[in-house]
């Protein structure tokens, strides 16, 4: 047909059946005495997978450095906190001293206080920003107890008052001064782009968009999180996005579409996003900010498993 | 012809032909049996007499002269004289064939506004909407991207088609959602099926990036998806619509199976 471009054929090499998941031989830990469940062999990841607290909460239990054992037992290199500054010191401390122990590296926390209905750096608002600053300024020490490099930035709901180049603006000029605070401390904030769906209102949803930010503010401690759930309901285009924006990308967050659980349970082939990530060198963290698909002990190791599947491209 | 690959029968499955232009059409249909794939998407009628030899259907028909097509089509009202005599001729000819589906395009934004868009479209289409029902065909406009391969072209939204659809009102009248396509465009690939499955005539494959093979080496959990569309009831065609970058039968075959949920 003449309707469409052909493109010239070229062959390329490579398989292309799923790798078949590797599973070790199931043992008991020996981290967290008294725990009944079963370990498998401690796994080699390729990337730097981050599952959260409450995660394996069935398999480790409550407590938290116990989780954090059963993490590191699993093989998992780092471990994310959206809420670690709102735990005590005392707190934020254990979990910082068992993961360098364990030699994990600390992901996100959340930064600042997030406006999900109301503008606060898109108005310009002077005393919003000052507020934003002020916490910014306290996550710095935050990010200096518990070890952490990133802390995630949402730039709140857009202003209706407001031409959006305004709002831009607005929001570059706020992220330029937090920059200020953070670049002695080598400290990096991502902003994340989240779904319109769950989320609408708010300023920041695409990729494309997230990099003329940054871009703009022009600093190396304002970076993008992209979140490859919220991406895929709100422009899809994954690999190509990652590409385009590779230089201002800091950190990834994982979940499938729909249902935002672990991979293999949507419409995202994460076997080749991570191979892809991989591809390009990337030795950050892969956040699992999502919920398990099935209840338990065993919808906790199936998440395991589903893991250990779409990690095995190389 | 035997089926050798023993399909579960949930998915019909088609093929493009233009992704296998190496090929005869002669042995591309000889092939696709074997594979158990009943259509072949978008040929005209001059190709019918070959579909009919090896009693293949054509999940997509498309007959348009070279002067129209993608770029060219029912968005611009100076369009509508011409495209009525062709769906005119051509709506007949299809369904003295026996085929069911023919496809047909926006055309370029080249300035015209969304809201326009489907004013213009609209007011083509619902001339030639009468003839559809009495042949008892569909009329079915393609989404594509406007980003990679169709710079400007209008139809490029879900929601613009589902907007076109609901204007014309017309069973008859449905949306070819192309997962390649909308994966470049929009993502939310499964969400989308669910929410406007009623609207859906039709469905295209292609991995993202590259529109090359469907399997591991791309985005998309084609598994997964084909799986939300049997669930939506669809009984129509899935046609495979990649460039196949390996040995195109072999390539042809392991989407198919991947497919076949």
């Amino acid at each position: 047909m003449k309707r469409r471009n052909f493109l010239k054929k070229s062959v390329t090499a490579g398989s292309t059946a799923l790798a078949a998941s590797t599973i070790g031989v199931p043992v008991i830990s020996k981290t967290i005495p008294g725990k009944k469940f079963k370990l498998f062999e401690k796994y080699q990841f390729n990337l730097n997978y981050a599952p959260h607290f409450g995660m394996f909460k069935n398999m480790a239990g409550d407590d938290l450095i116990d989780q954090i054992k059963f993490m590191a037992d699993v093989g998992f290199t780092a471990m994310e906190d959206n809420g670690m500054k709102n735990r005590t010191k005392d707190t934020q401390e254990k979990i910082a001293a068992e993961m360098a122990r364990l030699n994990m590296k600390m992901g996100v926390f959340v930064a600042h206080s997030i406006y999900w209905r109301e503008p606060n750096l898109t108005s310009g608002n002077k005393d919003m920003r000052s507020e934003f600053l002020k916490e910014i300024a306290e996550s710095v020490e935050v990010a200096k107890r518990v070890n952490a490099t990133w802390m995630t930035v949402v730039p709140g709901h857009v202003d209706l008052r407001l031409k959006i180049e305004y709002q831009t603006s607005n929001v570059v000029d706020s992220l330029k001064m937090a920059s200020e605070i953070l670049e002695p401390n080598n400290l990096i904030m991502v902003l994340e782009p989240l779904n319109f769906y769950n989320h609408p209102g708010l300023f920041l949803e695409r990729i494309p968009q997230a990099y003329e930010v940054c871009r703009a503010v022009g600093s190396p401690s304002c970076k993008i999180l992209d979140d490859l759930y919220h991406q895929q309901i709100t422009e899809g285009n994954l690999i190509p996005n990652i590409d385009h924006a590779w230089d201002e990308i800091a950190y990834f967050q994982i979940g499938d579409n729909p249902g935002r659980k672990e991979p293999t349970t949507g419409e995202i082939n994460y076997l080749n996003v991570f191979k892809h990530i991989d591809s390009k060198g990337f030795k950050g963290i892969m956040g699992m900010e999502h919920g398990n698909s099935k209840p338990g002990a065993e919808g906790e190791q199936a998440l395991i498993d589903a893991y250990k599947t779409v990690d095995s491209f190389k | 012809m035997e089926d050798f690959l023993n399909l579960k029968g949930n998915i019909n499955h088609s093929v493009c032909r233009w992704c296998y232009d190496s090929l005869s059409l002669d042995t591309l249909c000889t092939e696709a049996k074997k594979l158990g794939i009943k259509s072949i998407d978008l040929l005209g009628p001059d190709d019918f007499e070959t579909l009919h030899k090896h009693e293949l259907d054509c999940g997509m028909v498309y007959g348009l002269p070279d002067t129209y097509g993608i770029e060219k089509c029912f968005n611009r009202i100076e369009n509508h004289d011409d495209l009525f005599e062709i769906y005119r001729d051509l709506i007949p000819v299809v369904a003295d064939a026996g085929f069911k589906n023919i496809i047909c395009f926006s055309g370029n934004r080249d300035g015209l506004s969304d809201a326009k868009g489907i004013d213009n479209c609209h007011l083509g289409l619902k001339q030639i909407m009468p003839l559809a029902e009495k042949y008892n065909v569909n009329i079915v406009i393609e989404l594509l991207n406007s980003l990679v391969d169709h710079p400007d072209y209008q139809c490029d939204h879900t929601e613009w088609s589902v907007e076109l659809c609901k204007k014309l009102d017309n069973e008859h009248f449905k949306i070819l959602y192309d997962v390649y396509h909308m994966q470049i465009m929009e993502g939310n690939i499964i969400s989308n099926i669910q929410k406007y499955s009623s609207y859906i005539g039709h469905y295209h494959t292609g991995g993202v990036p590259g529109r090359n093979e469907i399997d591991s080496s791309q985005e998309l959990n084609y598994e997964a998806i084909m799986k939300a569309i049997v669930k939506t009831g669809y009984s129509g065609y899935v046609a495979q619509e990649f460039i196949p970058l390996r040995d195109p039968i072999e390539s042809l075959r392991e989407a198919i199976i991947l497919c076949d949920v």
